[in-house]
């Protein structure tokens, strides 16, 4: 880590919203295989909060469930250890994220309906395949450009017009001249915040990758390249990046996927980014 | 009044102050069409290049792919008074996701459509700006027929 990227964390990493300690035990045992259940309830009713969370949530229209939950246990079985997990960090980041972003261009809640639609795309990302989608991706997925919210009070007008010209002049994704310029990248800076919250390694490997999927590939991290990808394809969050980062097919071949499932994708993505947004109770856009 | 266009649809209007608006065209294009005599002008918002990826919800919203939009786009524009032979065309947007692969040239699979369509339909394009990887909002005065871009502060007329 160069001495940017300490500074900007050291200074501002205790103003972010934390995130209890209770959920990152949570992303941890939901994202261990082996882990049942009973293990995964346990971890919740250890947190009182979390517990009252996690049922008004599993019992709100986002989760749909059809019947009344009245036990955590029972929220873990019929909802999943992986969508409680969405739930509980959804409800954690939601605020933090619907605000402007006035350093990437993107105004209020365009940050927001950018990372629900690379959820959305990492979850039904399943359906397009081949290879299994790790159920913790929606949860990666949803907080990948995290490290926006922290880096964007860094980025004062003269900032971006340096970030503007450097990717100009140079031929850089916008990532690459965010890094030439700060010393640090978006990427860096929200795996510096999942390791913060104490998320399980693949899940801050996903965030501080997710620009550069080819280096230690897997799934987890090919699907929240791909997540990114589709959010962008999906006009949901462009910004001053725009469509200027870089996308790897290799990450779309790792999983299988084509050329025409990712254009399904696509449509998925924006018939149920619509309904979502009510859930989460985001203004449509341009509303 | 100022109308707004989401992803996958399309606005018409017919009023002197009437300003259509679509917002972040990344890969996705906007089509914008005006019949100045009729005093009629729309915005589409396109997204995908062919229903044949997802039959089922080009039923529900026709307006998501080209192939199935465009034509439904100009329909509701002539069932408006609008007429081919007056209609001013200008289409934006089509970008490219970084240096373009194939895999994820959805933009240029987007334009390839259009062209295809228009061409078979013989509707010209009068002003375009297409590719590239910037994102695009694009503006129609239906008063005027006036149509611009705007991109990272700056604007120019299409």
């Amino acid at each position: 880590m160069g001495s940017m990227i300490d500074t900007i964390v050291q200074a501002e990493i205790e103003n972010l919203a934390p995130m209890p300690a209770s959920i990152a035990r949570l992303a941890g045992v939901v994202g261990d295989a082996n882990a049942s259940a009973q293990d995964i309830a346990q971890v919740i009713e250890l947190d009182q909060a979390l517990t009252a969370n996690v049922l008004r949530l599993a019992n709100s229209a986002w989760s749909a469930a059809a019947k009344e939950i009245s036990s955590v246990r029972e929220a873990v079985l019929r909802l999943g250890g992986a969508r409680i997990l969405e739930l509980a960090v959804g409800h954690r980041v939601a605020r933090s994220m619907s605000g402007r972003c006035d350093g990437y261009g993107l105004g209020e809640y365009e940050l927001w309906r950018h990372s629900v639609a690379a959820a959305l795309a990492a979850e039904r990302l399943d359906r397009f395949v081949t290879k299994p989608v790790p159920g913790v991706a929606f949860t990666a997925a949803l907080v990948h450009d995290i490290g926006k919210l922290l880096l964007n009070r860094h980025l004062d007008r003269d900032v971006v017009a340096q970030i503007e010209a450097v990717a100009e002049s140079e031929h850089l994704v916008q990532v690459e001249a965010e890094r030439r310029v700060l010393g640090t990248d978006h990427a860096e800076v929200g795996g510096v915040i999942a390791s913060h919250w104490k998320f399980p390694a693949p899940l801050v490997q996903a965030i501080e990758y997710h620009h550069d999927p080819d280096v230690q590939p897997n799934a987890l991290l090919d699907a929240v390249h791909i997540a990114n990808a589709v959010a962008k394809l999906v006009g949901m969050g462009l910004g001053t990046e725009g469509m200027n980062m870089r996308a790897s097919p290799e990450s779309g071949s790792r999983l299988g996927l084509t050329a025409t499932g990712l254009e399904s994708l696509c449509a998925v993505v924006v018939t149920d980014l619509a309904k979502t947004e009510e859930l989460w109770g985001c203004k449509r856009h341009g509303a | 009044m100022r109308h707004v266009v989401g992803v996958a649809d399309m606005k018409l209007a017919c009023g002197k102050d009437d300003v259509i608006v679509t917002h972040a065209l990344g890969s996705c294009l906007g089509i914008a069409i005006h019949d100045a005599e009729a005093g009629v002008g729309g915005i589409f918002h396109v997204m995908l290049p062919a229903a044949s990826v997802s039959p089922e919800k080009a039923k529900t919203n026709p307006f998501m792919f080209v192939d199935t939009g465009v034509p439904r786009f100009f329909q509701e524009a002539f069932a408006a008074g609008a007429q081919k032979a007056r209609l001013r065309v200008a289409v934006a947007g089509g970008a490219a996701l970084g240096s373009g692969e194939d895999f994820f040239a959805i933009g240029k699979r987007n334009y390839v459509a259009l062209r295809k369509l228009f061409w078979r339909a013989g509707v010209i394009i009068a002003g375009e700006d297409v590719g590239g990887n910037i994102s695009r909002t694009l503006y129609l005065e239906v008063g005027t027929g006036r149509t611009w871009l705007q991109s990272r502060g700056r604007e120019w007329d299409l």
